[in-house]
C-alpha cells in the first residue's frame, strides 16, 4: 500500500466499515466491500492525486462492491431489496439515540453482551481499527487460524441473530458500558505498545481510543469509570511526544524529556480524574489514572512517589488480579522498598503456573536479580523471558541485557518499557547529578557516620546533606547491597556437583561440554539443583552426575521416539523427553553428538 | 437474514427451558398463581405491541413421542429426542427488529427467572417465506 493510501486507510477504515455495516447489517460483507474499495484505491490513487473527499469516494465504491456481492448471493432472501437501497444511496431510518457517531454504533455492536467476551476486543480491532488478523492473533497469543475462525463466527452471529448497530437506549446503557470501556482501553494499549512492528507508535489507534473515550464521557458524564478511562488515556498519551527518538525507538519513562510532555493533556487528565474521584466510586480505570498522574506530576524520575504508586497497584490488584498488575506492583515495591522486596513478589508469580507464562514477569525478575548482583539467575530469567516470545522492541532490550551479563559488551539499546532496575539507574544518575556526589562517595559518608539502621541513615542523609526522602532511601538501600557478599559463581556451582564420589565423573562432564559448546557461541549453562541445565534460547539438554558412577544426559527431542540407549526420560526429569546414560568416554559418540545437536537446533 | 432487516424484521423462536436445580413454584401456591398471571401479562403485552406470532405451553416430556424414518420405515420411540435434565416447557415466536428487541421481550417471560430461555433466530424473514 502506498503511504498516501495507508494514511487514509488508518483514518477512514473504521468509519467506512461502520457505515457499510449499518447499511447491510452484515459485518463480514461490510469489511470485504471496504477492503475491495481500498484495493481499488491503491491502483487509482497511485497514478494521480487523492480525490477531494477520499472517505466519500471509498464509501461509494464500497457500496457498489456490496451491491455486487449481494446480487451474487441471490439464494439469500431480501438481498435484492437491500441492493436496491444501497444503489439509491437512501439510508434506512437511523435508529434513535443521542449519538450518531458511526464508530460508536459499531463498537456497541462489537461489544454486544450476546457475543463471547473473548472475541469483542478482537472484533473491534479488526473492524473498527483495521488491524490484520495476524496482528490481533499475536496480541492475543493465539494462532492466526484460531483468531480468523473466532472473528468469522462472531461476524456470522451478528448477521444471523440481527445484533443491531446502535447505541443502546438510556436504561440499557449502564449495563452495556463496561464492555465498551474495556475494548477502548485495549485499543489504546495496542496503539501505545505498538505491537504492529518495531519502531512504530501507532498514533491513530491512540487518537481513536481517546476520541471514543471522549464520546463515551459525553454519553455518560456521571459514570466515574468512564471519566477514569478518559483521564487514564489522556495522562498516558501526554507522554507520547517524549516516548520515541527521532528514528522511532522507544525511550524509557525515567529517561524521557519531561519538558516534551503534553502539558495540556496532563492538565485535562488530572482535572477529569479529580471529577471522577469526587463521585466516590473508585474502580480500576480511576486507579490506573491515579498511577499515571503520579508519574505525570513528578518533576523528575527521582521525585516519583513510588510508595503511593505501590499502594495504588495493591488496590488495583484487588480489582484486577492479573499478572501485569502484580508485576507492576512488584516493580513499584522494588522502587519504594528495594529490589529484594519486589523480587519476593515476582518469585511467587514465577512459581505460579497461571502467571509463569508471561514474559514480563520473568523480564522484571531478571532486572531485579541483576540489580542484586545475582548474575547467573538473572541470565536464566532473561532467557526465560526471551523464550516466551516478547514483542520485538522488548526482545532487543532483553538480548542486550543478556549479552551484557554474558560479558559480551555491546552498546545498550534503550528500547523497552521501564523495569525497576531501569528506574533505579535513572534515579541514581539523578541523585549523583543533583547532590554532587557519586554513589561510592555516598557509601563512604554512610560508613563514616557509623549508623547501620536504614531509618537512621535516611534521617541523617536528609538532615545533614539535604537529600529528598526518595533519594536518601535509595542511597541507603544501595549502600546495604554494596556491603553484601558477592554471589556464588557458575563455575563454583559446577564444581559443587562433582564432589566426593562423583569427582571421578568430571572428565566425562568436561568432554560432553566440549562437544556441546562446539555447536555455537550461544550455548549457555545454568546450574540447577543436582544438574547443569544447558540452553540456547530455550533449555535443550542437561548433564547430571549419578551416584551409580555414570553421568546422565537429559535431552529435549520432541519428534524422535525413544529407542535403545536413547531412553524415554520418564520419571528421570519431567523437563526432558529423553535420557542417555554415559558410563565412559566411548559413550560420547557420533550418535549422542547427533542427538545433542538436534536438540540444540530445535532450541534456536 | 441480516440485510435489509430494519425494514422487514426478524423472527425469533424463544425456547422456555426449565432447569432442575431451580425451585419452581408449586402448583396451587400463591407464587404459582402469580407466575401464571405474569405469563398472561407478558403475552398480552407482546400481542398489544404486535410482536407476538405464536406461543404456547407444552405438555411434559413424558407425553412426547419421537419419530425417525429409516429406509422408508417409521421408527418410534417413547419420550423426547434426547434425555436432558433441562426440559423445554413452552415456546414463543416473536417478530422483532433485532436481537435487542427479542432480548427485551424474553426478559419479561417468567421462565427467564425460573429457568432460562434460548433465543434462536429463524432462518427466513416472514415476508420472504
Amino acid at each position: 500500500m502506498s503511504s498516501q493510501v495507508e494514511t487514509v486507510f488508518r483514518r477512514e477504515w473504521g468509519r467506512a466499515v461502520a457505515v457499510l455495516a449499518r447499511l447491510t447489517g452484515d459485518l463480514g460483507l461490510a469489511e470485504d466491500a471496504v477492503a475491495d474499495a481500498f484495493a481499488m484505491a491503491v491502483d487509482r490513487w497511485a497514478a494521480g492525486p487523492l480525490p477531494s473527499d477520499p472517505a466519500g469516494w471509498l464509501i461509494a465504491v464500497a457500496k457498489n462492491h456490496a451491491v455486487d456481492q449481494i446480487r451474487h448471493e441471490s439464494r439469500r432472501p431480501g438481498k435484492e431489496e437491500a441492493a436496491a437501497r444501497l444503489i439509491s444511496g437512501r439510508d434506512p431510518p437511523r435508529p434513535s439515540g443521542l449519538i450518531v457517531d458511526e464508530r460508536l454504533r459499531l463498537i456497541f455492536a462489537c461489544c454486544h453482551p450476546a457475543l463471547d467476551p473473548g472475541v469483542r476486543v478482537a472484533l473491534t480491532l479488526r473492524t473498527l481499527c483495521g488491524l490484520s488478523t495476524a496482528q490481533i492473533a499475536r496480541a492475543f497469543l493465539v494462532g492466526e487460524t484460531t483468531m480468523a475462525q473466532r472473528l468469522v463466527r462472531a461476524k456470522r452471529k451478528i448477521r444471523d441473530a440481527a445484533i443491531p448497530f446502535r447505541v443502546p437506549a438510556g436504561h440499557e446503557l449502564p449495563g452495556r458500558t463496561g464492555a465498551v470501556l474495556r475494548v477502548v482501553y485495549l485499543v489504546f494499549t495496542e496503539g501505545h505498545r505498538a505491537s504492529a512492528g518495531p519502531g512504530v507508535i501507532t498514533d491513530e489507534l491512540c487518537d481513536e481510543a481517546i476520541r471514543l473515550a471522549r464520546l463515551l464521557a459525553g454519553l455518560r458524564p456521571g459514570d466515574p469509570e468512564v471519566l477514569g478511562l478518559l483521564a487514564l488515556l489522556l495522562l498516558t498519551d501526554a507522554r507520547r511526544p517524549a516516548r520515541a527518538t527521532a528514528d522511532g525507538r522507544l525511550v524509557l519513562l525515567p529517561d524521557q524529556d519531561r519538558g516534551r510532555w503534553d502539558g495540556a493533556k496532563i492538565g485535562e487528565g488530572t482535572q477529569i480524574l479529580d471529577r471522577a474521584m469526587s463521585l466516590r466510586r473508585p474502580g480500576p480505570y480511576q486507579l490506573q489514572a491515579a498511577i499515571a498522574a503520579c508519574h505525570a506530576t513528578a518533576t523528575d524520575a527521582g521525585d516519583t512517589d513510588w510508595a503511593q504508586i505501590a499502594a495504588l497497584y495493591a488496590a488495583l490488584a484487588s480489582h484486577e488480579p492479573t499478572p501485569v498488575v502484580h508485576a507492576n506492583r512488584a516493580v513499584a515495591v522494588a522502587m519504594a522498598e528495594g529490589p529484594a522486596a519486589g523480587l519476593a513478589i515476582l518469585d511467587e508469580l514465577c512459581a505460579d503456573s497461571r502467571t509463569s507464562g508471561w514474559h514480563l514477569v520473568h523480564a522484571c525478575r531478571a532486572g531485579l536479580l541483576r540489580t542484586l548482583g545475582r548474575t547467573a539467575e538473572a541470565g536464566d530469567a532473561y532467557r526465560a523471558a526471551l523464550a516466551l516470545d516478547p514483542p520485538p522492541a522488548e526482545r532487543d532490550f532483553l538480548c542486550s541485557r543478556l549479552s551484557e551479563i554474558s560479558q559480551c559488551p555491546r552498546q545498550l539499546e534503550r528500547t523497552t518499557m521501564p523495569t525497576a532496575e531501569e528506574g533505579i539507574e535513572a534515579q541514581v544518575r539523578n541523585i549523583e547529578a543533583r547532590y554532587g556526589k557519586t554513589m561510592p562517595e555516598w557509601f563512604a559518608v554512610i560508613a563514616a557516620s557509623g549508623l547501620s539502621k536504614h531509618t537512621e541513615v535516611v534521617a541523617m542523609l536528609k538532615a545533614e546533606h539535604g537529600l529528598a526522602h526518595g533519594a536518601a532511601h535509595r542511597v541507603s538501600l544501595l549502600s546495604r547491597q554494596a556491603a553484601a557478599p558477592a554471589p556464588v559463581s557458575a563455575d563454583a556451582a559446577v564444581d559443587a556437583l562433582y564432589t566426593g564420589k562423583k569427582a571421578s565423573l568430571r572428565p566425562l562432564h568436561d568432554r560432553l561440554m566440549t562437544v556441546i559448546e562446539a555447536f555455537g557461541p550461544d550455548v549457555t549453562t545454568v546450574p540447577k539443583k543436582g544438574y547443569l541445565s544447558i540452553r540456547r534460547k530455550k533449555q535443550f539438554a542437561m548433564i547430571q552426575p549419578s551416584a551409580a558412577g555414570r553421568v546422565d544426559v537429559g535431552l529435549i527431542l520432541r519428534d524422535i521416539p525413544p529407542a535403545g540407549r536413547l531412553e524415554a526420560a520418564g520419571s528421570f526429569n519431567a523437563l526432558f523427553t529423553h535420557r542417555v546414560r554415559v558410563a565412559s568416554a566411548d559413550d560420547i559418540d557420533t550418535a549422542l553428538t547427533d542427538w545433542l545437536h538436534t536438540a540444540y537446533v530445535s532450541a534456536g | 437474514m441480516g440485510a435489509g432487516r430494519r425494514e422487514t424484521s426478524m423472527r425469533y423462536l424463544l425456547l422456555l427451558v426449565g432447569e432442575p436445580d431451580m425451585d419452581d413454584p408449586v402448583p396451587g401456591s400463591p407464587e404459582f398463581m402469580q407466575m401464571l398471571s405474569d405469563y398472561q401479562a407478558a403475552t398480552q403485552a407482546m400481542a398489544t405491541a404486535g410482536v407476538l406470532v405464536d406461543s404456547g405451553p407444552l405438555q411434559p416430556p413424558t407425553a412426547a413421542t419421537t419419530i425417525r424414518v429409516r429406509d422408508g420405515e417409521p421408527l418410534l420411540t417413547d419420550g423426547p429426542f434426547a434425555e436432558l435434565k433441562e426440559q423445554i416447557g413452552g415456546y414463543y415466536v416473536l417478530d422483532c427488529a433485532d436481537l435487542d428487541g427479542a432480548l427485551r421481550w424474553a426478559a419479561t417471560i417468567p421462565a427467564a427467572r425460573f429457568g432460562c430461555i434460548e433465543i434462536r433466530p429463524l432462518m427466513m424473514p416472514p415476508d420472504q417465506g
